[in-house]
């Protein structure tokens, strides 16, 4: 089985900031600009869902640890799991963004930094 | 358990893993009697402080992956923000089971691999990193 390993400098991050990142033994320097370079590469499709999502988020408190389905500014049903939400997804929609999102009041964010360094 | 082993080399913990797509998105695919894109086999870096997996988005694009879903992310020094989330299936080395896992799409700042596997899939199983001897094990 052939292998696809990215070479060290390719890929997308190669010019601009990322570009100004130097190796210093074990440590990488510059790794906010890395970190704005990869989280602005790619905007979310998904914005006008999460904002519907958001917006209404506190009235589905009884609906909370159900996973909705939601395209554009319209949520398609609640689902006791996720996997049953994108079936219903790919179902409705074909293989275009959707968001199925577990509903939660309190929803942590994720730290990232941790995943990009 | 299934056991993988790999030299720790200037990158950390780098192990082979092949992407598909989810088995859902696939099936979807086979009904409809549309090609369904071959595994991607990269290598990817394991990651014990990242609490998602992740995937390069040339990787997502190959495999024509559709976002379905978003992940509430804080970023020091940046706003809180919502990232994208793909429904993918990740295969480790020679493992036969492959894994069903939601990936951030993002680009990884260690160049050389193309995938984070993060705790979402490490909790699966049993990590032992032999510093002195740049070998780790992978029971999963």
């Amino acid at each position: 089985m052939s292998v696809k390993r990215i070479r060290k400098g390719a890929g997308p991050e190669r010019s601009g900031k990322a570009s100004e990142r130097k190796r210093i033994g074990d440590h990488v320097e510059g790794t906010s600009p890395a970190l704005a370079d990869s989280l602005n590469m790619e905007k979310s499709l998904l914005d006008e869902e999460v904002v519907y999502y958001l917006a209404q988020l506190p009235g589905w408190r009884e609906q909370e640890g159900k996973h909705v389905l939601i395209r554009g500014q319209e949520q398609f049903g609640f689902f006791p799991t996720r996997d049953l939400a994108l079936e219903e997804g790919f179902r409705r929609f074909g293989r275009v963004a959707f968001l199925v999102k577990e509903i939660r009041q309190n929803d942590e964010p994720r730290t990232l930094a941790w995943t990009i360094l | 358990m299934p056991r993988l082993q790999s030299a720790i080399d200037s990158d950390g913990a780098i192990i082979t893993v092949r992407i598909e797509l989810g088995a859902i998105e696939e099936a979807g695919l086979r009904v409809t009697g549309q090609p369904i894109p071959p595994p991607f086999p990269t290598t990817a870096l394991i990651d014990t402080g990242a609490s998602h997996s992740a995937v390069h988005p040339m990787i997502l694009h190959h495999l024509g992956a559709a976002q379905t879903g978003a992940v509430l992310v804080r970023v020091p020094g940046h706003v809180q923000t919502h990232r994208p989330l793909y429904d993918v299936r990740v295969t480790l080395g020679n493992h036969r089971t492959a894994f069903a896992l939601q990936v951030a799409k993002i680009v990884p700042a260690t160049h050389t691999v193309a995938v984070l596997l993060g705790r979402d899939i490490l909790k699966n199983g049993t990590l032992l990193f032999d510093g002195e001897n740049k070998a780790f094990s992978l029971w999963l």
